[in-house]
């Protein structure tokens, strides 16, 4: 895999930025908000995203997977319906 | 006779006479498209009143329209006539008739108003599912295809155990919601769970709808769990322990898929995840939340159809299935690959596609009865969708990797059913009234708020952040995960093995009637299954189980029918 390059760098930041910006004149304009506490604080819901982006990869990699994972052939040439 | 004429089932099962009288002569699919635009402008052109008979004291109504019953029979038409467009280059007459017999059930099953009715339909709804699974052809869809009669001959079982129990104690016959807490309530909505594939119950879907062909798996996708949804909303709404049984079933169906290396299993983890989200609303049970059920299933009906499009294109072109195999085929269907976008980002709610206009509106209803972590889990469960549908998906299938597949050329109406079906999804999100017009219940909803729409799109880009730095550990590994499904493929089946096993020591009295019984049975089934083929040896005893339980079901179905007539006539 390649390194992420400056523009890939400044295309994600400046994304950021505004996401962040809209967050914050919501919050000027008194905009009504649904939801968790998560939806109420500025950024809030990306750090809900990365949180659980990160947890659901973390549980299903690590944990799933090494509980329940079995090679592809697993039920081939038993008894079974 | 003119309700009949407008019924859209009718049209349909009409073309299955066709194409069954016809199949030497002409292929299905021109059929199928032509009774399923019949169908379609039956609806748009307004259909009303009643159809009933009386058979054997009962009122069977055939046709009872409102407009929870005209949504979910719009959109299964929709999908039925871009279905067939898509699959016209391959489709058989035995798959097109499969395919028409199983959307007339489903749209028969939401029109039916009474109990017996819904019960008809909706076992030809899972036998003409079964037959379209089979017609894949090969040894996998078939020990899939008997997996699936096994659970849905339970399903059946239990929905008519109920249905007698509830009209032997004097209950109505039109279908209506009913008593909570009573033995009908449970008995009918464990059949009901079994078709919207809660889970544990819910292995059936994600082991059969991948081996379906590619075009049959476009409509496996719309209909079982979505007529299990209106099911839900019909009988059941407000029935609290959805709330937590739905949310777990969205979390559940993400976990999975985020390991998953087959594409259309994938995709069928995702559709026990979204009917998550409707399973909680009719949990939550307020008309806010009604309405996010019933307009969810409408988006998810048409985004999900264009996303297994989008599946089956890729298996069409490269012959491959899995993550692991596919990558870098972008540059080749770029229209499918686009079509399929348009698919992932409404699935992951994204502004200005369907899902959107949809899914927000029940995260909302969860939010306004302060149902906190019920939001918070469908939330959660909306990051893993984007996280798997709209980037990993895409990523390993089509970008990725350049390694040299050979790509085959996509036949024009197979991109074309993906350009209406992308076109529909944009649709409805631009212009969310289209649907919301149609919505059942008396709630008013505004999806594009500046607050909605900003947070929605954190969430997205968020998760698209943490896809690109963790994109190597998601990479696809040749494997398989076990689910449910385990419990009924290796203790269960090991313990009938066993009994048969122990049944035939026993004498040739009990070896004798199991030749004359069982095997002729079981010659008769797995004809049908092979389409003529000669099966595997080892193949024979995968019949076997599945028969004894659909014998179970004839059983069960025989003493509650006998219980009924006994409770109507006690004389």
């Amino acid at each position: 895999m390649k390194t992420p390059g400056t523009r890939t760098v400044a295309v994600l930041g400046a994304s950021f930025a505004v996401l962040a910006g809209l967050d914050l004149f919501g919050l000027w304009a008194g905009t009504e908000h649904h939801g968790g506490i998560w939806n109420s604080v500025p950024l809030g819901d990306v750090a809900l995203g990365m949180l659980g982006a990160g947890g659901l990869i973390w549980f299903s990699k690590r944990v799933l997977k090494r509980c329940l994972t079995r090679s592809e052939s697993y039920y081939d040439g038993d008894s079974q319906t | 006779m003119s309700a009949l004429l407008l019924h859209p089932a009718f049209w349909l099962f009409s073309g299955v006479l066709i194409v069954f009288v016809n199949r030497h002569r002409m292929p299905g699919v021109p059929v199928g498209v032509i009774v399923a635009l019949g169908a379609l402008l039956a609806l748009l052109r307004g259909v009303e009143g009643t159809l009933e008979t009386s058979v054997a004291g009962f009122q069977l109504v055939w046709f009872h329209a409102d407009r929870l019953s005209l949504l979910f029979s719009l959109v299964f038409a929709i999908v039925a006539l871009v279905g067939f467009l898509y699959g016209s280059h391959r489709m058989r007459a035995g798959e097109a008739a499969a395919a028409l017999l199983y959307a007339g059930s489903a749209i028969a099953t939401v029109l039916a108003g009474d109990w017996i009715t819904f019960f008809v339909f909706w076992e030809a709804m899972a036998f003409s599912s079964l037959a379209l699974i089979w017609q894949a052809g090969t040894v996998r869809s078939r020990r899939a295809g008997m997996r699936y009669l096994l659970v849905h001959a339970t399903g059946g079982a239990l929905l008519f155990c109920g249905i007698a129990l509830h009209l032997a104690g004097g209950g109505d016959t039109s279908l209506a919601a009913l008593a909570s807490g009573s033995p009908p309530f449970w008995l009918i909505l464990g059949a009901v769970a079994i078709n919207a594939a809660i889970p544990p119950l819910h292995a059936w879907l994600t082991d059969a709808y991948p081996e379906a062909s590619t075009s049959a798996s476009v409509f496996l996708s719309a209909f079982t769990t979505k007529t299990a949804v209106y099911a839900l909303l019909r009988l059941f709404p407000g029935t609290e322990i959805l709330i937590p049984l739905g949310a777990a079933m969205a979390l559940y169906g993400v976990v999975f898929a985020v390991i998953e290396n087959d594409i259309r299993r994938l995709l069928s983890y995702h559709i026990v995840s979204q009917v998550g989200y409707m399973v909680t609303a009719v949990g939550i049970g307020t008309p806010l939340a009604l309405n996010g059920a019933a307009s969810h299933a409408f988006s998810h009906i048409l985004y999900k159809a264009l996303l297994f499009m989008g599946a089956g294109a890729a298996i069409e072109a490269t012959g491959l299935r899995r993550l692991s195999d596919l990558g870098g085929i972008s540059r080749q269907m770029r229209f499918a690959v686009a079509m399929y976008g348009i698919g992932a980002l409404s699935i992951s709610g994204a502004p200005l596609f369907n899902g959107f206009i949809s899914k927000s509106m029940i995260v909302s209803a969860a939010g306004e009865e302060h149902l906190l972590w019920t939001e918070l889990a469908l939330v959660v469960a909306a990051v893993g969708t984007f996280l798997s549908v709209g980037l990993k998906l895409p990523w390993f299938a089509f970008f990725g990797e350049r390694r040299g597949i050979p790509v085959r050329p996509l036949p024009t109406n197979l991109l074309a059913a993906m350009g209406i079906g992308g076109a529909l999804c944009f649709l409805y999100g631009v212009f969310p009234h289209l649907l919301y017009s149609r919505l059942p219940y008396a709630a008013t909803y505004v999806p594009y708020t500046l607050d909605h729409v900003v947070s929605t799109a954190q969430l997205l880009a968020a998760t698209g952040l943490v896809f690109f730095l963790a994109r190597k550990t998601l990479t696809p590994a040749p494997a398989m995960a076990l689910d449910t499904d385990w419990l009924y493929r290796v203790p269960f089946a090991g313990g009938i093995a066993a009994t048969t096993r122990a049944l035939g020591a026993i004498g040739p009295f009990v070896r004798t009637l199991r030749r004359a019984t069982v095997a002729q049975v079981d010659a008769a089934v797995r004809r049908l299954a092979t389409r003529g083929a000669p099966p595997r040896r080892r193949e024979s005893f995968a019949f076997r189980t599945p028969i004894g339980w659909t014998l179970l079901f004839a059983a069960a179905a025989v003493v509650a029918a006998w219980v009924l007539v006994w409770a109507r006539n006690p004389g």
